[in-house]
């Protein structure tokens, strides 16, 4: 009998920022379902005016629609003057 | 009927209190707060007025049959064996949930500090433990995030020499730990500086500050 690993891998990760900290919303994107479970977390929270940005290499970029491609995307809260 | 009134004085003692005594005709027994004795009452079929006498006094009653406003004194509770036990407990929860309390935040701002290093350049890691964090902003503005306290009032716009013109206050609208309001505010300058300016408020000793810097 062979053991096979249980392996989890993801390609991208979401950080949503809140009171915690953040919550990780991360996908595999060969994974039709978590990539569409995914993307369904980052219209929810483009729905509440979160600020979405996501790291290309070196450079930091804001993005507009949810790309499975990405590495890393951060969440913020809309930003208000104090 | 019975008939309670405030401001009785005892014949007897002199004494103030509040009674109760029941019309039995023309001699009443009356209980008192001093005692209890006996006094003859008179009642005014016209007018429904009732009287009655406590020693050499004639003393009006309230009107029949409207009701006397006073009520009995309230009683005082009797004291609880176990309430100094359920104030214990009380205070032994309130320290519980504080101590919970304080282990969130700083999981929270441990959470949020890792992730604002991720993003962080290797330069702008740096700068963080010395308090601040330097950033162009996308039009060419050069920025200091003071990362020392809160994240109120706390981005500096810098001229050319590195002096403070004046200082923003823009921040995420949601409750988040600092660290993270940091890098939101780091973002927010790198990918839109005008947005942000133009969603800021402006730190109102910043015209003394620019005058000086002219």
């Amino acid at each position: 009998m062979t053991a096979v690993a249980e392996d989890v891998t993801y390609t991208g990760v979401i950080s949503e920022m809140n009171e915690t900290g953040d919550t990780k919303i991360r996908w595999d994107k060969d994974n039709p379902d978590e990539v569409a479970a995914a993307r369904a977390a980052f219209d929810a929270l483009k729905a509440k005016k979160f600020r979405s940005y996501a790291m290309n290499g070196k450079d930091r970029v804001i993005i507009h629609d949810f790309d499975p491609d990405a590495e890393q995307i951060v969440m913020a809260p809309q930003t208000v003057g104090g | 009927m019975a008939i309670t009134l405030l401001d009785y004085t005892s014949a007897a003692t002199g004494t103030m209190g509040y009674a109760t005594f029941t019309l039995t005709g023309m001699t009443t027994e009356m209980t008192t707060t001093t005692g209890t004795t006996v006094i003859t009452s008179y009642a005014d079929t016209t007018t429904g007025q009732l009287w009655y006498t406590a020693g050499d006094k004639w003393i009006q009653a309230p009107a029949y049959p409207v009701a006397h406003p006073y009520v009995a004194r309230p009683r005082r509770a009797a004291p609880d064996p176990d309430a100094a036990a359920r104030q214990a407990r009380f205070a032994a929860e309130l320290r519980e949930r504080d101590r919970a309390r304080s282990l969130a935040a700083a999981t929270a701002r441990a959470t949020a500090r890792a992730l604002l290093e991720d993003w962080l350049t290797p330069a702008q890691r740096a700068t963080l433990d010395r308090g601040h964090i330097d950033v162009t902003g996308s039009a060419g503005g050069r920025y200091r995030i003071r990362t020392g306290g809160g994240q109120a009032g706390n981005v500096d716009l810098l001229d050319a020499r590195g002096r403070v013109l004046l200082s923003y206050c823009a921040h995420p609208g949601a409750r988040v730990p600092h660290e993270d309001g940091f890098l939101a505010q780091l973002l927010h300058l790198e990918t839109d500086e005008p947005g942000f300016v133009a969603v800021a408020n402006i730190d109102r000793d910043y015209r003394p500050r620019l005058l000086a810097a002219a």
